[in-house]
């Protein structure tokens, strides 16, 4: 039996690359799209060939499960009545851009019985998930530290509006790597310190940042882990950025490259270069993961994770105020 | 020119090895207090061996000494030299303590010779190149740099390494290399935060990672990595507004090395060796009079950065660098 799903708006930029997986996935039906801007929404239900609903509440009748992929301060907004209509969500990330947000929405998701996913693409990478196996093994011995990258491109629209957003690249790129330091090494973050900047000519938020993060538990209690979230990579560049992290362990080093440049190609006519990575889309692997029947099997994010990385965020936006190391208080 | 050297270690070999290929500067005499690594360091440049500078400078000539001391060691043979009037080529870093730096610089000032610190990344070909293309305003404004060295735990003379004390750790040791070429292109470091494990006992392991915000604004994450489970490696990339840059040593190296040993020099682009730039651009100041691109005053400040970054390990607070001479 195929699982019935709905897109909500196509304002973020991961939403094409869900609609193209949504319509590969024997699992799955792709059923719809409802957006607030109609000629957005219009224009993909065409593109995927499926059927645009006027109102979200349409949509939600018509499906199992719904990818909302709206402006990252809307995410509440479509999440938790969706969930109320009894659907289950994967919410774009990250969860929110307010802590009080997330935990509404978390709420909804217990009051309705309904899942509530956060879409945590790294952590389904075969990278990722080897990296979580290896470090368990105790292949490396103590995890000490972490150097952690995710860069991209500077995007435009509504992530450069603070309103929409919540922030630039801290917020964008951090819960990344904060989820995916969770995930594999099964920690929590203590507190956050944060040098944040805007260099590459984003007007509105930062694209810049480097944060150091004090982790508690799992595997690497203690141990310390550096993020550099920065927008820092241009038009020239061969790829979208990266996802790297290099846990250094008391007795060996593991380099971690979701996404590594394993082809190269030179294209003559453009002039440019493309890397292009091998090992599986991560983004493909979450969603079959969020529709897959059996609970046991899952390893994708809820909205409790959602949250945990939320707080590193906002901690940092106020490290990068007080020029202080800032205490996380999980709520 | 007739040079002195003093210290007959693994930095003393790499600087005999690239005074052999300077027409124009003859070695005279080699001091070491192992009797064979003064006697091996001699004969590989036909100069003759001493037990301890005193001994060099009585006997021999000079008019440079080249000090590849230990590091806890570089103050009181560096008054020494200024005080007999003789130019020093000092290895990295300058001292171990800001007080012995200045008592160093003080010297100087009073003496007839010169003072020159090693810090040799300023000739890495790469390094230089991307100090030139950032001046140029190649890269448009600058926002995030980021360096990493690693290196396998060296044993040097008695261990001296593996002592805190003696060695400042991989800060003081190895991560100023990029503070001081860091200096170099982006001028005074305001804030300095750094997580390491030193102090906490792992068997030959020293590693860090540090922010630095430099006062115009740009910001840096600098990786140290001492007892690395392979080659030294080192790697860079500055990103601008207008372009990103990036060198990596484990990437299109004109010649790999490896070697079964855990003395591992960078391999390097075919040409003249960093370590030979450096000499012989020394050697240049002293003939022609010119300012070297490092001076006593910039392996000094390099230095107050990588104490700065070892009072942030054991604060865990940053520290606000300000009020420099």
């Amino acid at each position: 039996m195929s699982v019935r799903v709905g897109i909500l708006s196509f304002a973020h930029v991961h939403a094409p690359n869900y609609a193209a997986v949504l319509g590969g996935l024997g699992s799955a039906e792709f059923v719809g799209v409802a957006d607030d801007d109609a000629d957005r929404g219009r224009e993909a239900a065409v593109r995927y060939g499926v059927r645009f609903f006027e109102t979200a509440e349409n949509l939600f009748e018509a499906v199992d499960v719904v990818v909302v992929c709206s402006e990252n301060r809307r995410h509440a907004g479509g999440v938790i009545p969706a969930l109320r209509a009894g659907v289950d969500v994967l919410c774009e990330k990250p969860i929110s851009t307010t802590v009080e947000d997330a935990h509404e929405m978390i709420r909804a998701a217990e009051k309705t019985g309904r899942r509530l996913g956060i879409a945590f693409p790294v952590r389904h990478a075969s990278a990722s998930r080897r990296a979580r196996e290896i470090v368990r093994s105790g292949a490396i011995g103590r995890v000490l530290a972490v150097n952690g990258t995710n860069h991209g491109q500077p995007p435009g629209g509504w992530f450069l509006d603070l309103e929409m957003s919540g922030g630039g690249a801290v917020m964008d790129h951090t819960v990344h790597v904060v989820d995916t330091l969770r995930f594999v090494l099964g920690v929590e973050v203590r507190s956050v310190y944060a040098e944040i900047g805007t260099f590459f000519g984003t007007e509105g938020v930062d694209d810049a940042g480097l944060l150091t993060l004090e982790m508690e538990g799992g595997v690497a209690d203690g141990a310390f882990a550096t993020v550099d979230p920065s927008w820092s990579r241009g038009a020239g560049y061969p790829t979208w950025g990266d996802f790297t992290l290099r846990i250094t362990g008391s007795s060996g080093v593991l380099d971690v490259d979701a996404f590594s440049r394993s082809i190269t190609t030179f294209d003559h006519e453009s002039g440019g270069t493309f890397w292009t990575p091998t090992g599986g889309d991560p983004n493909a692997l979450m969603l079959e993961d969020f529709l897959r029947g059996a609970e046991d099997e899952r390893i994708g994010a809820d909205g409790g994770d959602g949250l945990r990385a939320l707080e590193v965020v906002l901690a940092a936006y106020s490290s990068g105020e007080s020029h202080a190391p800032v205490g996380i208080a999980r709520g | 020119m007739k040079v002195g050297l003093v210290g007959a270690g693994f930095m003393g070999s790499v600087h005999l090895a690239a005074y052999a290929n300077m027409p124009g500067v003859e070695v005279v005499g080699v001091a070491d207090a192992g009797e064979g690594a003064a006697a091996a360091g001699a004969a590989s440049v036909g100069a003759r061996p001493y037990p301890s500078y005193e001994a060099l400078v009585s006997a021999e000539s000079v008019d440079v000494i080249d000090a590849c001391v230990p590091t806890a060691l570089h103050r009181d043979l560096a008054v020494r030299v200024a005080g007999d009037g003789k130019h020093l080529f000092l290895e990295k870093p300058i001292a171990r303590t800001l007080e012995e730096a200045g008592e160093i610089l003080s010297a100087f000032e009073a003496s007839e010779g010169r003072l020159f610190v090693g810090h040799v990344v300023r000739f890495f070909p790469e390094y230089v190149r991307i100090k030139a293309m950032i001046e140029a305003g190649d890269l448009g404004t600058v926002g995030v740099t980021r360096t990493s060295r690693r290196s396998p735990f060296l044993r040097g003379w008695n261990d001296w390494y593996a002592d805190l004390r003696q060695s400042g750790g991989v800060l003081v040791d190895l991560v100023i290399h990029d503070f001081d070429f860091l200096r170099w292109c982006f001028g005074e470091v305001e804030r300095v935060y750094t997580r390491g494990v030193m102090g906490h006992e792992y068997n030959r392991l020293d590693y860090a990672l540090t922010t630095l915000r430099f006062e115009g604004g740009p910001i840096a994450h600098v990786e140290g990595h001492w007892g690395y489970p392979a080659p030294f490696e080192y790697a860079i990339e500055v990103a601008g507004s207008k372009g990103l840059v990036t060198a990596d040593s484990t990437e299109a190296a004109h010649l790999g090395l490896l070697l079964d040993t855990d003395r591992v020099a960078p391999s390097v682009a075919v040409g003249t060796s960093p370590y030979q730039a450096e000499l012989e651009h020394f050697v240049r100041c002293l003939e022609t009079g010119e300012e070297p691109v490092v001076n006593g005053r910039d392996a000094r400040e390099a230095l107050r950065v990588s104490l700065a970054a070892i009072e942030s390990v054991r604060t865990g607070e940053p520290v606000t660098l300000g009020g420099r001479a």
